[in-house]
């Protein structure tokens, strides 16, 4: 995959997160701890 | 509404258009109208994409579903950050690397014209359809309890929308979104603190009743395929729903494609991938909030519209639930005191109560419906807010949040008219029928055809009058047509290997194979959107076999072969 590959390697223009890779994983990482405290609330008032 | 109110709808809806108006004035060549100015802030497209989702429903409905079954409902976008992600990283540097105007001209390009047309016949059918259920679901609610002439609200709704749209385009949908967003979370955010405000308990308590009745359950981990929102249903229907939604339906990808950069566009769709869930959810724990707020506040017998056979009989049912409601608080309050007391004898019986007086609540309110002492026009979820708006908040802020329902019609219609006319101007009248036309005379089509899928939209609002069905109707399009188009683009990006023919032909007869299935067949709607997906790629894979490498060797290459 020529082309996304490339726009892989476009700055994210952020100062940390450097890499589009390191992006994704954070907001999959975000995405995930939402189900869990979702599923912490199910289980807390059950 | 008094005139207090009426200032505050009149001016802010008012005041927005003609705002979006003022700025994008001037002449436009096609790609600015359509596409907007190119220097979009990634907030401005995160923003205008959620504004274009989230439409008046959204903000009627989802309180009242979460008033009824709690926050389950919230299990369905758990998919949506993942498709948004996969669009960001595989859709998106495809479709600005080829500056396509539409998702269809991919598609041109990728396989034949004829796959286009496919394509954009098939958004422009259910999309047409779906633009005048936008207007039309929420002015059916807002008519019924104001008291308005419903084809009036319609009409007038629509007008406002179609002015703009055609006045600035692309920018302007852009540019009042923004604003319309702004107002809609500053009204669903003023009335959950009102709400919380006027709570008898404190947000603990209120919790623990919510949890009590069920409503805090968020996360089902059931594998039964016949529950409808549970955490895989969520996860892969949801991630495939939002795939096809956010990726291959132009209302969105012409939110996003019109950025400054490919950054832009990017962190705008990351944007809605960390927000989606914790939006929905909040709308949702505003209904459960409801929900625990009517314990100790007499709700309605039924929220909405009803007809009961007398007024004895009206009369009579009130009476019965005054009295069952009473039952129910004095259990509610016992129930606390003993949970504040740790007294677990008092908490068991308190607790105990209440459930007993729940359940006879509401084989009371189904069994005067059964006995056709009552009957509801229409979904009771749908008017649960908008009571409770009516009802509770002060002068002015009614008017804002009536603003609020009308801002979610414009901002998800004016998106709509705006795919709308560009996939008619760019893939059907610019591609087919005026191939060497002037830039300007694109751009006055884009302007005629964006009124014409507004008075479309109007008029099918207008003559169709099949309340609560309509929208269900709408939903059962929706899945009738998403599935196909899905296929198509996911052969385009990830198998190589496949050109026009076969994927047209697979698409054609996938199409006919969900209609014929659906009407001859109880299969459930939502299903048909994954028997249309799997239907286009197995068969264009198996017709590709069949058609050989002679047709294989046609076509345009699956992705540009280096970065400009």
């Amino acid at each position: 995959m020529t082309d996304t590959t490339s726009a892989e390697s476009e700055s994210t223009g952020l100062p940390v997160l450097g890499s589009w890779r390191a992006v994704y994983f954070l907001v999959a990482a975000i995405v995930t701890t939402y189900i869990v405290l979702l599923a912490l609330l199910t289980r807390l008032y059950q | 509404m008094n005139p207090l109110d009426w200032l505050v709808l009149l001016g802010t809806m008012l005041g927005i258009a003609a705002f979006g108006m003022w700025r994008t004035r001037g002449k436009r060549d096609l790609d600015h109208y359509l596409k907007g100015d190119h220097n979009t802030s990634w907030i401005v497209i995160g923003l205008s994409v959620m504004a274009t989702q989230a439409s008046a429903v959204t903000f009627l409905s989802t309180p009242g579903q979460g008033f009824h079954d709690g926050l389950g409902f919230v299990q369905n976008y758990f998919g949506a950050p993942i498709a948004l992600m996969i669009i960001a990283a595989v859709f998106l540097p495809i479709y600005r690397k080829l500056n396509v105007y539409t998702a269809y001209e991919y598609l041109g390009q990728r396989f034949d014209t004829k796959t286009r047309l496919l394509a954009a016949g098939l958004f422009l059918f259910q999309r047409g359809i779906g633009a005048g259920i936008t207007v039309y679901a929420p002015a059916i609610v807002l008519s019924s309890v104001l008291g308005w002439n419903l084809d009036l609200t319609i009409a007038l709704s629509g007008l406002v929308v179609i002015i703009y749209t055609v006045k600035g385009g692309s920018q302007a949908v852009t540019l009042t979104q923004k604003y319309q967003f702004i107002v809609i979370m500053a009204g669903m955010i003023t009335a959950f603190c009102i709400l919380l405000h006027k709570m008898p308990v404190g947000l603990g308590d209120a919790m623990a009743i919510a949890g009590t009745f069920g409503k805090l359950k968020a996360v089902d981990y059931s594998m039964d395929y016949r529950q409808r929102y549970t955490l895989w249903s969520g996860l892969l229907g949801g991630m495939f729903l939002a795939l096809s939604y956010f990726g291959c339906d132009q209302t969105q990808v012409n939110r996003y494609i019109g950025a400054k950069s490919l950054r832009e566009s990017r962190m705008g769709l990351l944007f809605n991938a960390v927000f989606k869930i914790p939006m929905q959810f909040f709308i949702l724990l505003l209904g459960c909030t409801l929900f625990v707020f009517y314990q100790f506040e007499k709700p309605p017998v039924y929220f909405g519209p009803v007809t009961w056979k007398s007024q004895a009989v009206r009369r009579s049912a009130e009476e019965t639930w005054a009295q069952l409601h009473d039952q129910q608080q004095k259990a509610i309050q016992n129930w606390l005191d003993g949970r504040h007391a740790g007294n677990r004898a008092q908490q068991l019986d308190g607790l105990q109560t209440a459930w007993a007086a729940r359940t006879d609540i509401e084989a009371h309110q189904n069994m005067w419906l059964k006995n056709e002492d009552a009957s509801l026009k229409s979904n009771q979820s749908d008017y649960v807010f908008i009571t409770f708006i009516l009802a509770y908040l002060p002068h002015g802020l009614i008017g804002l949040l009536i603003t609020v329902f009308f801002a979610a019609t414009l901002s998800s219609k004016a998106a709509e008219l705006n795919a709308l006319a560009s996939t008619t101007v760019v893939d059907l009248y610019r591609h087919v029928i005026r191939t060497d036309a002037s830039d300007r005379h694109y751009v006055l089509a884009a302007k005629w055809f964006t009124v014409f899928w507004g008075v479309f939209a109007i008029v099918f609002a207008l003559l169709v009058k099949m309340a609560e069905n309509l929208i269900q109707f709408g939903n059962i399009v929706g899945s009738l047509f998403y599935g196909v188009p899905l296929g198509l683009f996911l052969v385009a990006f990830f198998i190589k290997r496949i050109r026009g023919d076969a994927v047209f032909w697979a698409a054609v007869l996938s199409q006919a194979m969900v209609l014929l299935l659906w009407w001859f067949t109880p299969i459930g709607y939502l299903w048909f959107n994954v028997i249309g997906l799997a239907g286009c790629i197995a068969g264009a894979a198996l017709l590709q076999a069949v058609l050989g490498p002679r047709s294989a060797q046609r076509g345009f290459p699956v992705l540009p072969a280096k970065e400009a």
